[in-house]
């Protein structure tokens, strides 16, 4: 319930603060270097929770980065590396994409909210220094359990937000953005439960 | 700035959160391991699951039911003990881990065998920690029994549950798996002992290694960075994992 609380105030506020309701047209941006994912420079109009959609994005790649690499450093389970690793670097390319598109609609590539101020309520995003601390501080026994429990349920917030922008945003590419990011990382929780349950 | 919202911001918010509540995008948690239902469901041993597949952290209904769906209107599958639920093979203590992806503030988590309470631990409204894991004794039940599982949260009128199939053996230790251990069960499709012949078309489930070369949509690509293929990682998408050739 907490979860609607925070997305429909972050919404709110955001419907509220930002600029003119409905879809605002822009004209195509140029996509940032080295970020290939197709079709980004035909980005058409764009409404709030486009925006929103991608802004929370924005701010969960940080904490699964952190808890990516402290994986690659220490599992022992080959499979959990490998995914772990593959994970980082996809997910680095869709930050850049992310913020490019932010960027090119001049907007924060933060949410509205500082996700810290809510730390307290639940969280936005889910993961955040004590998950990270709870796992850098894990023993090696524990460290797979732990890192699969936390990424699984990161992983399925950007389903949730994946499906909230499925649900209301209009920017085509933005959309298919969307659309990858509930594939895969249904994909992901997929695979990852299987190693968690061994 | 914010401040002159607010009223705006409360109407607006009633119909955001009633129209929120409707979508399937709830989301707060269930048991990994030793998988739960859902679980089962979410990672394809279980088929026919219908939508529990895409949210099996959604299993939410008001407090004090035993059945696995929480009695709500949705998920019944998860209540069908006719279904070819796999079994976990368990001692008689249990550790039960959960997947949470929002941190209720939380009143107690409750464990069942049929209507037997078998274990409670109170968290007093306090929010969860950052991993959740119950330690719970079984009372030396033996053979196949479905434990129920309901994390009462604090401030609603609301549960999760989750149902966990296990064989309880007779040699006792540790339930679960060494977590270092290779998992014997890979998701549905099992990748190929070594990559597939150059030229071949990507698929997802199937495990590359680098320089693996495949075909998608009429071009070439050659794997920088050794993965299982996913959908949502088609080639020109992950330009980390396939570099085109």
């Amino acid at each position: 319930m907490k979860r609607f609380v925070l997305l429909a105030v972050a919404l709110v506020t955001l419907a509220a603060c930002d600029a003119p309701p409905g879809v605002t047209a822009r004209p195509s941006f140029a996509p940032p270097s080295g970020s290939p994912p197709p079709a980004l420079s035909e980005s058409g109009g764009h409404n709030d929770t486009d925006v929103m959609f991608l802004q929370m994005m924005a701010a969960q790649y940080g904490p699964a980065a952190e808890l990516l690499r402290l994986a690659a450093a220490r599992t022992e389970n080959t499979q959990v590396r490998t995914l772990a690793a593959a994970m980082d670097v996809t997910q680095a390319d869709e930050l850049t994409a992310v913020q490019g598109w932010l960027k090119g609609w001049s907007q924060s590539l933060t949410p509205a909210a500082d996700p810290s101020l809510h730390a307290g309520h639940g969280g936005l995003p889910a993961t955040g220094p004590d998950e990270i601390k709870a796992l850098r501080d894990a023993s090696a026994a524990d460290f797979d359990k732990v890192f699969l429990n936390l990424l699984i349920g990161h992983q399925h917030q950007a389903v949730e937000y994946a499906r909230m922008e499925l649900t209301s945003g209009v920017n085509p590419q933005v959309l298919e953005f969307a659309t990858r990011v509930d594939q895969s990382r249904t994909a992901q929780v997929t695979m990852m439960l299987g190693l968690v349950s061994g | 700035m914010r401040k002159r919202i607010v009223l705006p911001v409360l109407s607006i918010f009633t119909i955001l959160v009633s129209g929120m509540i409707a979508t399937p995008a709830s989301a707060h948690g269930y048991i990994s391991s030793p998988p739960s239902r859902q679980a089962n469901c979410a990672q394809g041993r279980v088929t026919g699951c219908g939508d529990i597949v895409y949210e099996p952290q959604s299993v939410e209904a008001p407090k004090g039911s035993l059945q696995c769906n929480g009695g709500g209107s949705r998920f019944a599958v998860l209540n069908d003990n006719s279904k070819n639920w796999p079994a976990a093979s368990v001692g008689n203590n249990v550790t039960f881990n959960w997947v949470l992806t929002a941190r209720h503030r939380t009143s107690t988590w409750e464990y069942f065998v049929g209507s037997t309470r078998i274990g409670v631990v109170n968290d007093n409204g306090a929010q969860p920690g950052a991993t959740v894991s119950h330690n719970i004794s079984l009372g030396g039940r033996t053979g196949r029994i479905l434990v129920l599982a309901r994390w009462n949260v604090y401030d609603t009128a609301m549960a999760f549950y989750s149902c966990v199939d296990l064989q309880v053996g007779g040699g006792g230790g540790n339930p679960t798996p060494p977590p270092t251990s290779p998992s014997p069960n890979p998701p549905q499709s099992p990748p190929p002992a070594s990559p597939p012949p150059a030229g071949g078309t990507w698929a997802a489930g199937t495990a590359y290694a680098v320089g693996a070369t495949v075909t998608y949509g009429g071009l070439s690509y050659r794997c920088l960075q050794a993965h299982t293929a996913l959908a949502g990682w088609e080639p020109p998408n992950v330009p980390a994992l396939w570099q085109r050739i």
